[in-house]
């Protein structure tokens, strides 16, 4: 128990440590203009609540709203390719050509056909985010153990009974480990899209502070970003910790 | 050429045969279906008129190329050191890592490329902000992979070295070392895949020099040919330097093992 | 009803172009409530012999009887029960929801059948481990649970693929215990793959003993061992006798392999 509690304490002190190691930095001039004190991000934070708020929440419907069309994407694509076990190579062929195209040019491509919109702000988050899911999917599809295939093969269970009841399950794990990838990719997908020239979102935000050299409103920003990305990154582990037991949980993200 | 180097090269030679004949074949599909639906050169350039463009620009498309490649390389460079050293000093130190691993482990979770306006404004327009975002980029997984690489060894391999009285030194030198290079590859691996096409992108939002501007640029002409043709190269440069790792790879593993 | 015959059955794979006759001519009956052995030699398709019984893979020639029926419909019946070597107990479902996963499967619903999971975890001596996960249970309870679920759809035939191979020692020989009482009480026919000889004559009422390369059966040896069977009887002549005939046999098998080479 006190390891657990040293555990957190240990990192929250480096933490607090570094923030304030930075605000007297701040308070004796050796910080250069860029880098506001923290007292002054945390202000401007409460001060532009209002338009932070406004921004923030664009930037998390469009960070859902994609988030979850990849995982309708993913899945449909998914479940296919176990029925139709052909496919599968095919699938992650197209999958990873898609996915090395450059964020940069699938941008303009998407606006030229769906000029700067909602949609397009959907579309291009769930671009960045169906790949992690699509292939976790795939992976943890194909991870069932032989022995429980044949074990339902002898309970000549249906292809259906098989997905349900073995395939799905089998795959969790992998779908989390997924999932947990693409949901600051999601956030990420957002902002990318805001910065081609939308009017609202913390991208945008973010982008004419940027010009407009207000550093303090630049980290605020930023800084929600931050939390916004591993958040849900949190949130999703804290999801997949309550869905599987302990011994399921594959291991943190592969290097 | 002398002979250690032939396997290597036969590697880089091998795959970049196979991506151009991939690279190839997608441009005959794509050049046919432009062709048969009478696609407009604004929604998608044929890739004749794609590859006419970066023949006419290709002195422009290469000093760019030639700076984004140059941002990538020193912020690799960078970031090995630095995860290099961060790494053995977490292996050294149980109570380093235990400080600041959580933290780095919630850092990694942010993309590198969502706080590229903050590394802009800190780190100005120049090169300096392709080569801090890169060397970020890269930091995670290279440091993460060499920490997992130094606790590689088993137990058994420790308590051996410290049977013949080997110091912290030497374990570390002799054995943990050793044992990290192939996971150190690893992460470098998959780290030298995005690299380029992060650079790219920090110069598209920042404006410096480069293959991202250079895309930017020719989208806001309006020149869609010129716009695919950088991508071209930075997909190309990027598939390069990836494959170039791997044989570097090949190469120290068959010296080591 | 539960007589299980295979008459001549052979079994070629073809491995990357090459054919590789795994099994040749197999032929053996097991009456009604019979407990048989399958017994011989690291890849000698013992375990190929089991999973064509069970409709798992399809034989090159021959044919198999379960109730005078084909292994798919024996199968699309629910007449086999089968047991692997390690439990392939799913590990996000309790002990008693593993045990119901077949009763799921059939989803017809049957009161009496609704019933029996709870029924069979007293048999198998689980009473109290309901909601334990897998993970949370030893290997030979794990194994116990395993059997249970096999048992669940009242099959006729039981197969089991060195069911206790990866227990140690103390707690197969008590497994092997258990299985014999439950094989008593629900009157199965079972068929038991085994690398050990003293398992397979404590077990079994006819052992058949396969030779390696093409896996073809080498000698039937049948166990004349009064039931209930009990630990005492292994220092029987009778149980000595037929250890040594099936030793001999595996023994001889080496012999000539080692001429061959």
């Amino acid at each position: 128990m006190s390891s657990r509690i040293s555990n957190v304490a240990l990192p929250g002190s480096v933490f607090l440590l570094l923030t304030l190691a930075f605000e007297l930095a701040g308070l004796a001039g050796l910080l250069p203009p860029t880098i506001p004190r923290p007292v002054k991000v945390v202000e401007n934070m409460v001060g532009d609540g209002a338009v932070l708020w406004l921004h923030c929440r664009s930037t998390v419907l469009t960070a859902a709203c994609g988030y979850a069309m990849a995982i309708g994407a993913a899945f449909s694509a998914g479940f296919l390719v176990h029925q139709h076990k052909a496919l599968e190579t095919a699938a992650l062929t197209i999958g990873t050509v898609l996915n090395s195209i450059p964020i940069i040019a699938v941008a303009p491509i998407l606006i030229i056909w769906m000029g700067v919109s909602w949609p397009m702000r959907i579309t291009l988050t769930a671009f960045l985010c169906f790949f992690p899911i699509f292939v976790g999917m795939i992976q943890g599809l194909g991870a069932t153990e032989r022995n429980a295939g044949e074990l339902f093969l002898v309970l000549a269970a249906t292809p259906a009974q098989r997905f349900w009841k073995l395939a799905l399950p089998s795959a969790l794990p992998y779908i989390f480990l997924g999932l947990k990838i693409a949901a600051p990719l999601a956030v990420l997908g957002a902002l990318v899209a805001e910065w081609t020239g939308t009017e609202t979102g913390l991208g945008v935000l973010m982008i004419n502070a940027m010009f407009n050299f207000q550093m303090e409103r630049l980290w605020a920003s930023v800084l929600i970003v931050c939390i916004l990305s591993a958040g849900s990154y949190g949130a999703l582990s804290l999801i997949e910790r309550v869905v599987l037991t302990a011994d399921r949980t594959a291991d943190g993200i592969a290097p | 050429m002398n002979r250690a180097a032939a396997p290597a090269i036969a590697i880089v030679g091998r795959r970049m045969g196979a991506y151009g004949l991939v690279m190839a074949c997608l441009l005959a599909i794509w050049q046919a279906a432009v062709t048969v639906f009478q696609i407009p050169g604004y929604l998608m350039p044929a890739p004749a008129a794609v590859l006419a463009s970066l023949a006419d620009n290709a002195s422009l498309i290469g000093s760019d190329a030639v700076f984004t490649v140059f941002c990538t390389l020193a912020g690799m460079t960078v970031s090995i050191v630095a995860a290099m050293t961060l790494a053995v000093a977490f292996v050294l130190s149980g109570l380093l890592s235990r400080a600041l691993m959580p933290l780095i482990i919630v850092v990694r979770t942010i993309p590198v490329i969502a706080v590229a306006p903050l590394m802009i404004s800190v780190f100005g327009r120049e090169q300096w902000n392709s080569i801090a975002i890169v060397a970020l980029l890269s930091f995670f997984q290279i440091m993460l992979a060499a920490k997992k690489g130094l606790l590689s060894p088993s137990a058994n391999a420790i308590e051996m070295m410290h049977v013949y009285g080997a110091g912290m030194c030497q374990v570390l030198l002799k054995l943990r070392i050793p044992a990290a290079i192939p996971y150190i590859f690893t992460g470098l691996r998959i780290a030298s895949g995005s690299a380029i096409l992060c650079a790219m992108f920090a110069e598209w939002l920042s404006g410096a020099a480069g293959l991202g501007s250079l895309t930017l640029d020719a989208y806001s002409q309006q020149d869609f040919s010129l716009m695919w043709a950088t991508v071209l190269v930075g997909t190309t440069a990027a598939y390069l330097f990836f494959t170039l790792t791997v044989a570097a790879e090949g190469l120290v593993l068959d010296r080591t093992r | 009803m539960g007589r299980l015959s295979i008459d001549r059955v052979s079994k070629v794979f073809d491995i990357d172009g090459r054919q590789v006759q795994a099994l040749k001519e197999i032929s053996l009956e097991l009456e009604d409530g019979q407990f048989g052995a399958l017994i011989g030699p690291s890849g000698c398709g013992k375990s190929t012999l089991l999973r064509m019984v069970a409709d798992i893979l399809p034989p090159t020639s021959g044919s198999i009887s379960i109730d005078g029926a084909h292994p798919s419909q024996a199968r699309k019946d629910h007449r086999i029960g089968f047991v692997f070597q390690d439990a392939t107990l799913l590990p996000w479902r309790t002990v008693l929801e593993n045990i119901r996963l077949p009763l799921e499967i059939v989803a017809e619903r049957d009161p009496d059948r609704e019933k029996l999971p709870r029924e069979l975890i007293e048999l198998v001596g689980l009473s109290g481990f309901e909601k334990a996960k897998p993970s949370q249970l030893s290997g030979g309870m794990q194994q116990r649970a395993a059997i249970a679920r096999s048992l669940v759809l009242s099959p006729r035939v039981l197969l089991l693929d060195e069911p206790f191979g990866a227990l140690d020692d103390i707690t197969r020989s008590r497994m092997n215990l258990e299985l014999l009482r439950i094989r008593a009480e629900t009157k199965i026919t079972a068929l038991m793959v085994t690398h050990s000889i003293q398992e397979a004559v404590f077990m079994a009422d006819r052992i058949f003993v396969l030779a390696a390369r093409p896996g073809r059966i080498a000698d039937v040896v049948e166990v004349g061992l009064d039931r209930p069977r009990s630990f005492a009887q292994m220092s029987d002549p009778a149980f000595t006798g037929a250890v040594d005939r099936v030793r001999q046999c595996l023994f001889d098998q080496q012999a000539m392999a080692a001429i061959d080479v």
